[in-house]
């Protein structure tokens, strides 16, 4: 039971992690979406953010951006209320958006808040897989001792 | 003249004045609606107050010591462009904006050149919002009179800047599109390169153009009218404000395909026109046959049509 209780929360961490991951790589491919949109087709941003919240994942959060937009709040703005609520870490990743500038560097800013998302991807990626292992490790490791105290 | 309903009219004023700093858009809106129905512009100079043009001249609106900043055109930029200038360069290069409901929005400052060519604008000085306006009928007592031996003649339209060489353009064009009882339906093909005839939208125009018109957007003159040679098999063609040589090539080879045209040209008559040696040659061309002069008597514009 103790094994199975310890066994759950740690499932269900790892669920939550694995979430988080989902939505990181998500927005960083939502990014570069974005960048590639203002690169070759000249789109302004509302349009390109409109665009993106139809995405399953991070949909939501560039609704809240184009809604705000929208209803007259500058852009910059608009992007640190709509992703106020991302975990620490990554909100303030995200929050290193700068909006304004020529092409190019607003294609810059945007690639490069989605280059660090995909850092962080990798970097927390495998510390999950190495928890998880050590995890089943543990679990298994604690099973066996259990069974030859009840031998 | 028939206009739009006085709800349309209100509709247009409050959607430019979205386009005001923040600040000045309470003055704006006060403004009584008689004054709103008539405003032709809101010109905001950096250090000086707000001010509307109507057609007695500009009026001031806001406070005794209030004046625009250089924050407030930065903003206005920002948000006509939506916040991203990068995609409204080749025309912010040329001194204007086309913003959302399809006003134009003259912008003046410090020009970038590089090589002798203006590539940009910096430091933003003063804005101008047109505010333009559908009026449903305007046409009407032109349209009759455009027509020679029951055939549509090559029409150009002619005004100093401001009169409504545009508005008049657009109804015609959304006649010509409908037809009359007497006169068919026509395929009419616009170029709106500056997005101030059709306005278009996500693909949807927002001004009555009519049934049967295909509009290419943003796109210059010479480029846009072989495109809609091959594309759309049009009956006529409309374009506003012809301003360069290769407009006039572009159309000649329209008219030598049979496809009827209407255009615009910044003249206050004939003898304007002739007086530029570009529409002086449009003129020898003998592309345009007949023209519209479009001119203000007494606080009225009249519609002269002459033959070319």
């Amino acid at each position: 039971m103790i094994l199975l209780g310890g066994f759950s929360v740690f499932w269900m961490y790892s669920r939550g992690q694995r979430r988080k991951l989902a939505l990181i790589q998500d927005l960083s491919a939502a990014l570069e979406q974005m960048a590639g949109e203002i690169r070759w087709r000249l789109t302004p941003l509302p349009d390109a953010i409109e665009a993106l919240s139809e995405r399953d994942i991070s949909g939501h959060y560039f609704l809240n951006v184009h809604e705000y937009l929208q209803g007259g709040m500058p852009l910059q703005k608009a992007w640190k209320q709509a992703f106020q609520d991302l975990p620490q870490e990554l909100g303030t990743i995200v929050l290193r958006m700068e909006w304004g500038g020529d092409l190019e560097r607003q294609e810059s800013s945007i690639r490069y808040v989605s280059a660090q998302l995909q850092e962080w991807d990798v970097r927390n990626r495998g510390e999950l897989r190495q928890r998880e292992k050590l995890c089943a490790a543990v679990t298994l490791s604690a099973a066996g001792l259990l069974v030859l105290i009840l031998i | 003249m028939n206009g739009v309903g006085n709800n349309d009219e209100s509709n247009r004023f409050d959607e430019a004045v979205k386009l005001l700093p923040l600040r000045w858009q309470r003055y704006a809106l006060a403004l009584r609606s008689e004054q709103k129905t008539v405003t032709e512009e809101f010109r905001l100079r950096c250090g000086r107050c707000m001010s509307v043009l109507m057609p007695e001249g500009e009026v001031p609106l806001g406070e005794s010591g209030m004046a625009v900043t250089s924050g407030d055109l930065e903003q206005m930029c920002d948000k006509i462009t939506g916040y991203s200038r990068y995609a409204a360069t080749e025309t912010l290069r040329q001194g204007y904006l086309t913003a959302e409901g399809g006003f134009r929005v003259g912008v003046c400052g410090t020009a970038v050149m590089d090589e002798g060519v203006n590539t940009n604008l910096r430091n933003i000085s003063s804005m101008t919002v047109r505010l333009s306006r559908q009026r449903i009928g305007v046409g009407d007592p032109v349209f009759a009179r455009i027509y020679g031996d029951g055939k549509l003649d090559n029409l150009l339209i002619l005004s100093p800047p401001g009169l409504g060489k545009t508005t008049l353009l657009r109804d015609l064009i959304r006649l010509l599109s409908e037809g009359t009882e007497s006169v068919p339906a026509r395929r009419v093909a616009v170029v709106d390169e500056r997005g101030e005839i059709a306005v278009m939208q996500k693909g949807m125009p927002r001004m009555d153009v009519g049934s049967h018109t295909d509009v290419l957007d943003g796109c210059p003159k010479a480029i846009a009218i072989p495109i809609l040679l091959r594309a759309c098999n049009p009956q006529i063609i409309a374009v506003d404000e012809i301003t360069a040589a290769e407009d006039l090539t572009a159309m000649a080879s329209a008219a030598n395909c049979g496809v009827a045209l209407l255009a615009t040209i910044h003249a206050a008559d004939l003898g304007e026109l002739r007086a530029k040696p570009l529409f002086d040659r449009l003129l020898e061309m003998g592309v345009f046959t007949r023209c519209v002069i479009i001119s203000r008597r007494d606080g009225e514009r009249t519609y002269e049509v002459e033959e070319l």
